[in-house]
């Protein structure tokens, strides 16, 4: 019973640090800019190679990329990894960091502020938004 | 320089020929009519070395081809192959000769040693112009922060690498052009259709101009594509209170000034209530149509006749042949809309009147996506994020703006006025004349004097280097290297501009400029990537990086000076139809615009009868083809022959009343200045309006041929900027011509 | 060249005052300042309704075929050539300005850097290497159409066909200019040829001096030739008459 009750309590811990953790990060702010830089460095070589065009932000709504990122869902098809943290994690960072400027400058950042960066460019950047962005 | 050749013959009088019955037969040989026999000495053509290249007189960019001959750059050609300029070089093109062997030109570091404006200056290697540049930056840096930099330049190639040291140093404070010309449009159009579209005007049946004068002020390719509209039988409707050479080519609407709004509002009316509007494009292609009719509901034409002095029946005759002419039908965007407080609103009328018409996405009419060649990008080195805010406030002020331009009325203003949020005590201007620009040149002059540092990098010694502390002095276009580009339409290509002569004195291309200054500065102040690093590379790299999947080289692009994409045909209907949309919150064109709602700016524009001052009479400016801005071209000695002095022109009416004649020097009055100007008495302006073609009044003693010549509109231009996107205005002020 | 006839058309409609084309000549023949080969001007006229019209109208030598500058040029350094350009010969001109007070279109100064005639010459250098004159290729409207009449393929033939033309002359004055313009043009005195009261010097050359002067060779050719054949039969009288006294 000891056990459980501190497995569950364990756990309880973890999603509290990671709650207020998002809850700190949005507190500080996003800065859309880096997230652009990030964005077009990692994500878009891809897309143009994969989709034959970027992917611009301004191609959907505000409220289509606030429920995209929420959803966390990027490729279901096996081609690309499943979800769009994946690309923002540490661990791909560290992956590419040899050969990616952006992956290497913001290597010691946390996952959740740069997720939260690119996050802010493209909804900065969306259809609807004062500041709509195409990738040319 | 030249084809002269001295043929050794001694000069013959009249006398002369008498002399001697031999001679006079020789002589009278040559003037009988059939000496066809008798071999003359014509003259003979040295072709020389051409090299192809780009024209920077203005922003064109034209293709050219230049003649060298033993080192000496003899002549410019244009380039047929290019399908924007198609040969053709203007005079400013065919003048750049003079902007590389202009006495006046800057040809060495230049250092203050009087007071600043004084003109004492004195010689300094580039050694100690980098090392005076970085001391004064990295002094500044350290007292106050790198904000504290005002970092101002103007648009073309190179502009980016001066922007990146900035970018590096971090300070956020940039002042671009584009409030001093087209900001207002760009906010206009992007917010209601998502963007500025192309206008096909060759292939136009009804082409309505509202003060763009495409004659005079060219804009490739639409300077040439208009004429050979109107050739192949376009009616041009030309509305402006000044008949230029573009309202000779069609019918003159000389409509009240700041009172377009009206006419276009009106125009709207009559296709609404007369049902010929395009009722198919309208319902698949547009947003608010119902709110944009009851809007216009009572904007009769004999309500804008009242407002623009164009009879009712002219509006209603403008609606019905539009409308008879549609799609075929070009409401042309326009360029500099740097005119009243309300262009972004009035700017917006334009692609709803486009829009109501149907005037798009099919011949003659407007379209986007016109071909365009795709360069690879220079990866640079990232940029620092921890920068501070702008100084002025612009982003919470101007949402719409575009941030990353910068307000230069408003800048100028925070910081003469003290409202900045923290000091500005230095200030980099490259390729920038602001102090000949921007409206109310006293006031300009005083933030110069409050400035603890100015470097200024230029040509020419403008009227803004003359207030430096330091003058940097750049290669002109002709002896550069530049990064390419490609622009789209009508056939996709890549250009290049590179050099044709050696660097004059000790003139260098401003990445070398660049360089030199961050190496010092390195020196001096640890930045978050050693600038060094930020430019280490050559410009020979940065185009290859450009050329990267490209199937060309660097190479063979310097050897034929143009790389032509596959011809395209243009495809018509996918906007039309539905299938593509516009870059709007709607995805449609926007006669109500959410984004203008949403921040609490009228979401359909408004109009509002312009003040008058009796006695007065409003100020209007432009240009001729003969010049660009205030570029130095005035003190260029081939363009200075072709228009010495400009004039203000005064309606025939207006002079009777004040006795004033032909050429008579008068003086003209604002609230914020006065010059004196010779007048031009003529029924091409409006009797309520004036106007003194920008360029003239130079200040600058460095510029022999230019200054003091003509007058100074900027010396005479209040401040004013549109309500939106901080786009100067310099159409608002009201001026006394005083006979003296 | 042989049988070519070459003209110049401005298409006035086309034109709008760049001055294109007068920077590109300038650099071109290294015209000194205060001087044109080559000019644009503007005139208006007010129709009846107040509205003001604008001409823009490209000036330049004519290239007459019964040009004064040719028949008044006392040392001939001023001439025709067989496809209609008129040119100086620069080794011959003294400089004497006579053809610039006879030119009714003022095309022709005196260059002060070698004190010799200078004009428009059509290019000549570049159009014998197979280019357009410098005036002509810059034009981004294409205002000005140089070429050849003879060729009836050309495109001055088919423009001349095609469109209305018309050329600056006057019921005084018609020296046969090869230069057209669009028929739609207003055309004022600022433009039109001016009749020009030659000196007494360019009268008597062109009058006196040069027909004299030609039938002077002419008549001095018959006078020897005539003094020759007399010498030639007194000769043959003197030996004739010489044989038979003896």
């Amino acid at each position: 019973m000891l056990k459980k009750r501190s497995l569950i309590a364990g756990l309880a811990l973890i999603i509290t640090s990671f709650i207020t953790m998002d809850i700190a990060v949005a507190a500080g702010k996003a800065n859309w800019k880096r997230g652009r830089v990030y964005y077009r460095m990692v994500c878009t070589v891809c897309h143009i190679q994969e989709t034959g065009a970027a992917i611009s932000p301004n191609s959907r709504t505000i409220a289509e990329w606030k429920a995209y990122m929420a959803a966390d869902k990027h490729d279901a098809s096996g081609k690309s990894k499943p979800k769009v943290s994946d690309y923002t994690s540490k661990a791909y960072r560290e992956s590419i960091k040899g050969s990616n400027k952006a992956a290497k400058k913001f290597l010691k950042m946390p996952d959740a502020a740069l997720f939260a960066d690119v996050k802010a460019f493209v909804v900065h950047g969306a259809k609807d938004s004062d500041t709509p962005a195409s990738c040319n | 320089m030249g084809t002269e050749r001295d043929t050794g013959v001694t000069r013959r009088g009249f006398l002369g020929l008498t002399a001697g019955t031999a001679a006079g037969v020789a002589l009278g040989m040559r003037s009988f009519k059939a000496h066809a026999a008798v071999p003359h000495t014509e003259e003979t053509w040295e072709g020389g070395t051409v090299i192809p290249s780009t024209c920077n007189m203005c922003v064109n960019r034209c293709g050219i081809r230049c003649r060298v001959v033993n080192g000496v750059l003899e002549k410019i050609d244009g380039d047929i192959r290019n399908p924007r300029s198609r040969g053709g070089t203007c005079a400013k093109g065919q003048a750049g000769i003079m902007s590389v062997y202009d006495p006046d030109r800057v040809k060495h570091p230049m250092i203050r040693v009087g007071k600043r404006g004084e003109g004492k200056w004195r010689r300094a290697s580039w050694d100690e112009a980098f090392e005076y540049v970085a001391d004064n930056l990295a002094r500044i840096i350290k007292q106050h922060g790198p904000e504290s930099l005002l970092w101002s330049s103007t648009t073309d190639l190179t502009e980016q690498f001066f922007v990146r040291l900035g970018i590096h140093l971090p300070t956020p404070n940039f002042a671009r052009h584009a409030t001093l010309c087209l900001a207002s449009r760009n906010v206009g159009y992007f917010a209601t259709m998502g963007g500025v579209p192309d206008s096909d005007l060759a292939n136009a049946k009804y082409i309505l101009m509202f003060g763009a004068n495409r004659t005079e002020s060219f804009q490739l390719p639409d300077n040439w594509t208009m004429i050979e509209g109107i050739k192949n039988g376009a009616k041009l409707t030309v509305v402006d209170p000044r008949m230029t050479y573009t309202a000779a080519k069609g019918e003159w609407i000389p409509i009240r000034p700041r009172t377009d709004m009206a006419l276009t509002l009106a125009l709207m009316h009559v296709l609404i209530k007369e049902e010929l509007y395009d009722k198919e494009f309208v319902a698949t292609n547009t947003h608010g149509f119902d709110e944009l009719k009851a809007h216009v509901a009572n904007l009769t034409p004999e309500w804008a006749a009242q407002e623009t002095e164009i009879p009712a029946e002219k509006i209603v005759a403008m609606a019905r042949e539009m409308a008879a002419a549609a799609p075929a039908v070009v409401v042309y965007p326009g360029r500099r809309t740097s005119w009243y407080t309300n262009d972004s609103q009035f700017r917006r009328t334009l692609p709803m009147l486009m829009a109501l018409l149907g005037a798009f996405d099919a011949p003659g009419s407007h379209s986007f996506g016109s071909p365009k060649a795709r360069l690879g990008s220079f990866e640079w080195e990232i940029e620092p994020f921890d920068v501070a805010e702008r100084f002025d406030h612009f982003e919470t002020r101007y949402p719409l703006a575009n941030h990353e331009d910068g307000g230069y009325v408003s800048l100028r203003d925070a910081i003469v006025d003290g409202t900045t949020a923290y000091p500005v005590k230095g200030w980099m201007i490259y390729k920038q004349n602001p102090l000949a620009a921007v409206l109310d040149g006293k006031k300009s002059l005083k933030m110069a004097q409050q400035m603890d540092f100015i470097c200024a990098i230029d040509v020419q010694p403008s009227e803004t280097a003359w207030m430096a502390d330091i003058i940097l002095p750049e290669t002109t276009y002709l002896e550069r290297l530049d990064p390419l580009w490609a622009p789209s339409g009508p056939r996709a290509y890549v250009g290049i501009r590179q050099p044709v002569v050696p660097p004059q004195g000790e003139a260098k291309p401003i990445l070398d400029i660049i360089k030199g200054v961050a190496k010092a500065l390195d020196a001096k102040h640890e930045f978050e990537t050693p600038l060094s690093q930020v430019f280490n590379f050559s410009m020979e790299e940065f185009i290859d990086a450009q050329l990267k999947g490209l199937p060309i080289d660097r190479q063979t692009l310097m050897q034929e000076g143009i790389w032509l994409g596959p011809e395209e045909k243009k495809s018509y209907g996918a906007y039309r139809s539905g299938k593509k949309q516009f870059n709007t919150p709607s995805g449609k064109i926007e006669f109500v615009s959410e984004r203008f709602r949403r921040n609490k700016f009228p979401a359909l524009p408004e109009y509002e009868t312009p003040q008058e001052v009796p006695g007065q009479q409003r100020l209007v400016s432009g240009r001729h083809a003969w010049f660009t801005h205030q570029r130095g071209h005035a003190n260029n000695l081939w363009l200075h022959e072709l228009y010495p002095e400009n004039e203000v022109w005064i309606h025939p009416e207006l002079a009777r009343q004040k006795g004033i004649s032909e050429g008579e020097e008068v003086l003209v009055r604002s609230s914020v200045g006065e010059i004196k100007i010779k007048a031009k008495v003529t029924p091409r302006i409006r009797k309520d309006t004036v106007f003194i073609c920008h360029g003239f009044g130079g200040n600058s003693a460095g510029q022999t041929t230019a200054q003091g010549k003509g007058g100074a509109d900027f010396m005479l231009m209040e401040s004013a900027g549109d309500e939106i996107s901080d786009n100067q205005a310099t159409h608002e002020t009201f001026v006394e011509v005083v006979k003296v | 060249m042989a049988n070519q006839k070459l003209v110049m058309l401005a298409d006035t409609e086309r034109c709008v005052n760049c001055k294109g084309c007068e920077v590109a000549c300038r650099a071109e023949w290294n015209t000194p300042l205060g001087f044109n080969r080559n000019w644009v001007i503007e005139t208006i006229s007010i129709s009846d309704d107040g509205v003001p019209h604008m001409y823009l109208i490209s000036g330049r030598c004519q290239h007459c075929d019964d040009a004064p500058c040719v028949t008044n040029c006392p040392s001939g350094a001023s001439y025709q050539r067989d496809d209609g350009v008129v040119l100086v010969d620069r080794e011959f001109c003294s400089g004497c300005e006579m053809c610039v007070q006879v030119c009714p279109y003022d095309a022709r100064f005196k260059n002060p850097l070698d004190d010799k005639i200078s004009k428009c010459t059509f290019c000549q250098p570049r159009i014998d290497a197979g280019e357009q004159p410098a005036c002509v290729e810059v034009c981004f409207n294409r205002a000005l159409i140089f070429g050849d009449i003879n060729d009836p393929n050309s495109e001055v033939s088919q423009l001349l066909k095609q469109e209305k033309w018309k050329k600056l002359v006057t019921d005084k004055v018609d020296t046969k200019p090869n230069h057209y313009y669009s028929e739609s043009t207003y055309l004022d005195a600022s433009v039109l040829p001016q009749e020009k009261e030659p000196t007494i010097e360019a009268e008597v050359i062109s009058k006196v001096v040069n027909p004299v002067v030609s039938v002077g060779f002419s008549g001095m050719l018959g006078l020897f030739g005539a003094a020759g054949i007399m010498k030639i039969i007194k000769r043959r009288e003197e030996v004739s008459n010489d044989s038979h006294s003896e």
